[in-house]
């Protein structure tokens, strides 16, 4: 691993600072950056990393004023065993305590979560073997080449990789807002294919805190992936279910979170039952297009919906 | 004769067809539970040395290129900017002047992430990291082919020439290879009947295919350590390590992947540079270097009668690469099918270097497995029963086992029956079962299937040797004096259960010294649980050498009277003239044969009463100030176990059994396995928890191996897209519910007391009935393995 230089910033103005020097990456749980910088898979190596885990009161957990709000480096072991969270926000929760092992549970946090770069394995392959699009090339190769864990939502900016977080649809399905060092953002806007980033932020951005307002119903979440822990899905899905309305998010279907507004029309204002999911579940995945490999994740989506569903039961 | 002739027909004495003469109805230390594993701490508390542990005084570490393209040569390589940084020690270069650079650091690589072209090495391994980036190369990107008909089309280049071994008599000039398989069974062995005459005899013939992806191979030692004037590697540097820099005893692997690329740099480097060397792979490269041997496509034809008695099995292979096993050899030496033929055929292509070191068998299990799935499906069966209907040898029916079994002093007993009934009942086979497959929805939709896989154990055998001394120190410790790589088969426990129980001696007073340069001139068969197999032999000989030694020795009787001429040893020196050293008998009048140990205690068979330490005993050896005068205790011994380790006369009667239970998700294709019951006959458990360790172990590799496990590529460049531990599924501990091992004792192995190994069986034969529990809960073969999630679903027609 090359040498970079490292500061704990101490405020997010410190942070956001030394961002703005340029070509500086920021740090909280490490576990997705320590592996992207090892294997030397994007063009450019950092020069500078910043670690804002040391900004004082950036990974609190509290509800204030019938709002949850959650540091940016709130480990995703504390969100999946916070009480609250789990009784009244139980599809973060859940989608938390899926998310990897518990070794990574521990020290990843939710900002880095939903912050992380994609795991199109073209983008992941060590030594910036694919030079891809989403590092400023001008080829997708998972386009005609392996792409059974892709977009079966088409492509956006001529990419197919998949947005891989766990929590990030449960923030969609629940409403959240993600505070930053410069604005606030929905979740629906959050999220856009960058070179190489997955967010709307800009370089000298970070994410400060989420803010979910208290769901009117319940809320799941599901996730479908080969092995039960480690692996990040082939397809997830939460949804917020009350008060007539709903909220439902896949993820891992699409370059950004999807929301599955078909889904949501066809489940509001109906009895939860098998027949219902089921129903909203093929009206999910309605206009899904299958590339060379990866027709049977509609199948799983469908019933990944349907499952969501049947958890705010 | 010369003296590598010699050692063969050495090795060729030793071979035992009978069962072991000192198997014994009771064992005090054989099969003790709660006993502490030898080296257990050390690996629990991580302060085991491994080679990628160590650091030594001076030593430079080492980085080698991975190969970027699927095939390509290198046309031109300019270092001069990797020179120019500062702790940069020595560039080794495909082109440099010692021929054999050429070969550990190669001008063409044939897989992508191969070892080859260019070694540096440098005082710190970011600094080896970051001069290879430096190193400027034009590559010549060449055809490449990752499936065997790809390989064999005209213009493809030859890409033979990078495998270790080369398959003898293969022509040069193609990528086809057919006839023969690395173990030479098929040349060696002739198959029995006429396979064509066979279907003509049978009542239905069913025919099938199978295709299994590549699995990487099991990860070996990915640090190679030379130290300087030592110009092998990890093996033979180990006791220089241990003497030189005092380090613990370690757990330095290298075994038969000692002289092949890339553990053979570290040895040039140190060379060059005068200093000690390791060279340092990444996680990458574990993944990329070596796969399993035994990926490719099989089809199948069977001929069989309509009570379930095969009568003929045609196979027609295509691996990839070669492999070591035939696909053949279990109907061979498992049944009594009459009738049996194989066209071996396949192709090099460019993927790893196979290896044979995980789950080497599963070219013969699969064919077994599957030949046994589908006659059973197409009749409606219960497969184990149909395996039971055709259990033999070699043609040969159980009643010829029973005689051969006999004859050479086993019990015989019908370890297969014994397998599958104990299956049976720990997995309620009659609650589950449905011989119509697609019968059982449970009511949370999914759909229940059971399986059963199968066949005989052959790992009390490797085709290697083994040798070990043991000595009895002045503290009345024994010491197990040879050196085995670390497998992960816990032989250093093994190999002390079975000295106690040979000594009588305390198992706590047994130590294993491994690692002494000055000691480790003997070496134990390298192989896994099949080498510890063959090593148990040698230990129990060399304990059955040693304690007539000790029982000599409590009865020893010496006096050393001074002389004054000068000539008595102890004269002089020590002052011992002054007065004469007797050495009385511990157990007066009686002789060695009138005494036995037990518990460390030498005591008088006729009185057990009668009894002295054996730490007293111990003490009366060496010659040193005070006085003790007698030889040191030492026995040595050496087995081998023949040419191929399985030979052709010598029948395997142990057998094993897998049955699973499995849900099937029909709505995502999710296979969900609740119970896999482990049956091994193993012959005689030495040490139990190790034993049922690999048991649990091997199950859930296996069953991983058939449903998660596979390299994939990318089709463009041939590019290896999933080489790392996120993308690469090896099972996690939970992903089987439950693993339940039921080890059997019939002692019908050729091992000592009748043992065999255990390590791999599961992991060769657990897959297959998750593939044959599929087809019980779907009604649908999947055969194209792993079966994920998206091919299920395809067979239910969901994609």
């Amino acid at each position: 691993m090359k040498h970079f230089d490292h500061i704990n910033a101490k405020t997010v103005e410190e942070a956001t600072s030394a961002l703005a020097g340029g070509n500086a990456v920021v740090n909280a749980g490490g576990t997705d950056l320590l592996g992207t910088i090892r294997t030397a898979i994007l063009r450019d190596y950092p020069e500078m990393v910043v670690n804002i885990k040391t900004i004082p009161g950036i990974d609190e957990i509290k509800e204030e004023g019938g709002m949850l709000k959650v540091g940016a480096c709130a480990t995703l072991e504390e969100i999946a065993k916070n009480e609250t969270i789990k009784s009244k926000y139980a599809a973060l929760a859940q989608a938390a305590y899926r998310t990897a092992s518990p070794h990574i549970r521990a020290a990843g946090t939710i900002g880095g979560n939903i912050c992380q770069l994609n795991r199109c394995w073209y983008f992941r392959k060590y030594d910036n073997r694919f030079d891809c699009i989403r590092k400023g090339g001008n080829m997708c190769y998972a386009m005609a080449g392996e792409n059974r864990y892709h977009s079966i939502f088409g492509a956006v900016k001529a990419c197919v990789a998949v947005n891989p977080s766990d929590t990030a649809p449960a923030l969609v399905a629940l409403n959240a807002t993600i505070k930053t060092s410069k604005r606030d953002i929905a979740a629906d806007d959050f999220w856009d294919v960058a070179i190489p980033g997955s967010t709307v932020l800009d370089d000298d951005e970070i994410v400060t805190e989420i803010q979910i307002p208290e769901p009117a119903g319940k809320s799941a979440f599901v996730k479908f992936a080969l092995r039960a822990t480690i692996d990040f899905p082939i397809v997830n899905c939460a949804a917020s279910i009350g008060n007539g309305e709903a909220s439902i998010c896949l993820n891992a279907v699409h370059n950004n979170p999807y929301r599955a507004t078909k889904a949501e029309e066809a489940i509001a204002g109906q009895t939860i039952d098998e027949a219902s999911a089921d129903a909203a579940g093929a009206a999910g995945v309605q206009g899904a297009t299958k590339l060379a490999h990866n027709n049977y994740k509609i199948q799983i989506a469908k019933t990944m919906i349907k499952r969501a569903i049947l958890g705010c039961k | 004769m010369s003296n590598l002739q010699h050692n063969i027909n050495i090795v060729s004495a030793q071979i035992p067809y009978d069962k072991d003469p000192h198997a014994k109805k009771e064992y005090d230390w054989v099969g003790r539970r709660g006993c502490r594993l030898v080296d257990g701490f050390d690996k629990a508390s991580g302060r085991a040395i491994f080679p990628r542990d160590t650091i030594v005084p001076g030593m430079l570490y080492a980085r080698v290129l991975s190969c970027p393209h699927a095939h390509a040569v290198i046309k031109s390589m300019d270092t001069s900017e990797a020179e120019a940084m500062e702790g940069v020690r020595y560039i080794l270069r495909y082109d440099d002047p010692n021929p054999a650079a050429g070969f550990y650091v190669a001008q063409i690589g044939y897989f992508e992430g191969e070892l080859m072209g260019v070694a540096i090495a440098a005082d710190t391994e970011d600094i080896a990291e970051e001069a290879l980036r430096k190193v400027k190369i034009e590559w010549q990107v060449l055809p490449f082919a990752l499936e065997c008909e790809d390989s064999i089309v005209e213009g493809m280049p030859i890409l033979k020439n990078f495998h270790a071994i080369k398959v003898p008599g293969m022509p040069a000039d193609t990528n086809h290879f057919k006839g023969t398989s690395a173990n030479q069974y098929l040349t060696d062995w002739h198959l029995p009947g006429d396979v064509d005459e066979g279907f003509q005899n049978s009542d239905q013939i069913v025919e099938f295919t199978w295709r299994r992806e590549e699995n990487i191979s099991a990860v070996p030692c990915w640090a190679s350590l030379a130290v300087w004037g030592n110009m092998r590697n990890n093996q033979s540097s180990e006791g220089p390590v241990t003497q030189l820099y005092n380090y613990r005893p370690g757990n330095f692997g290298a075994g038969f992947l000692a002289e092949i690329i890339p553990s053979g740099i570290a040895p040039m480097l140190a060379s060059y540079t005068g200093k000690n060397v390791i060279c340092v792979q990444t996680p990458r490269a574990a993944h990329n270097c070596f796969c399993a041997d035994d990926s490719g496509t099989v089809k199948c034809k069977v001929g069989f009668n309509s009570d379930g008695t095969i009568v003929a099995v045609q196979i027609d292979p295509w691996y990839f690469n070669r492999t070591y096993q035939s696909g053949i050899q279990w109907l061979h030496n498992s049944t009594k099918i009459p009738n049996l033929g194989i066209n071996y055929n396949g192709a090099y292509v460019n993927r790893p270097i196979n290896l044979p070191n995980r789950s080497e068998q599963r070219p013969n299990t699969s064919t077994y497995d599957m030949v046994i799935a589908h006659v059973a499906a197409a009749l409606e069966m219960d497969p184990s029963e149909v395996a039971r209907k055709n259990n033999g040898f070699e043609g040969h029916d159980l009643e010829w086992l029973a005689h051969h079994a006999e004859e050479h002093g086993f019990t015989w007993v019908d370890s297969q029956s014994q397998c599958i009934n104990t299956a049976k009942e720990a997995i309620d086979w009659d609650a589950n079962w449905s011989a119509k497959p697609g019968a059982k929805t449970l009511p949370n939709g999914n759909l229940q299937g059971l399986g059963f896989s199968g066949g005989y154990l052959n790992w009390h055998s490797t085709a290697f040797a083994s040798d070990v001394g043991l000595s009895l120190d002045s503290s009345g410790k024994v010491h197990i004096i040879s050196k085995q790589n670390e497998y992960g088969s816990n032989h250093n426990t093994t190999y002390c259960h079975v000295v106690a129980e040979e000594l009588g001696c305390k198992y706590e007073d047994v130590h294993l010294r491994p690692n002494h340069q000055y000691d480790s001139f003997h070496l134990f068969d390298q192989g896994g649980s099949g080498g510890c197999a063959v090593n148990t032999h040698a230990v129990a000989k060399a304990a059955r050498v040693l304690k007539p030694q000790i029982l000599e020795l409590a009865c020893l009787e010496h006096t050393l009277l001074p002389t004054n001429d000068g000539s008595q040893e102890l004269d002089g020196v020590y002052g011992y003239d002054r007065w004469p050293l007797r050495m009385t008998s511990l157990f007066p009048g009686l002789n060695p044969e009138d005494l036995d140990i037990k518990d460390s205690m030498v005591f008088e068979k006729a009185n057990p009463d009668n009894a002295q330490p054996l730490a007293l005993v111990a003490s009366r050896t060496g010659t040193v100030s005070s006085g003790r005068h007698a030889g040191i205790p030492f026995g040595f011994a050496f087995q081998g176990q023949g040419i191929y380790g399985d030979e052709h006369d010598r029948p395997e009667m142990s057998r094993m059994c897998n049955m699973s239970l499995i849900e099937v998700d029909p709505e995502t294709g999710q296979i969900i396995v609740k119970k896999s019951v482990a049956v091994n006959d193993v012959g005689k458990i030495i040490q139990p928890e190790s034993c049922e360790g690999q048991i649990y172990g091997a199950a859930i590799m296996g069953i991983g191996r058939q449903i998660l496990e596979e390299a994939i590529y990318d089709p463009a460049t041939g590019v290896k897209l999933n080489d790392n531990l996120i993308e690469y599924k090896w099972p996690t501990l939970d992903y089987v519910q439950t693993v339940e091992a039921h080890p059997l004792e019939n002692e019908l192995g050729y091992g000592a007391y009748g043992c065999t190994g255990v390590g791999e069986n599961q992991s060769d034969c657990a897959g297959q009935s998750i593939t044959s529990a599929l087809y019980n809960a779907t009604g649908k073969w999947v055969l194209d393995w792993p079966m994920t999630p998206d091919k299920v679903l395809k067979a239910l027609g969901k994609a």
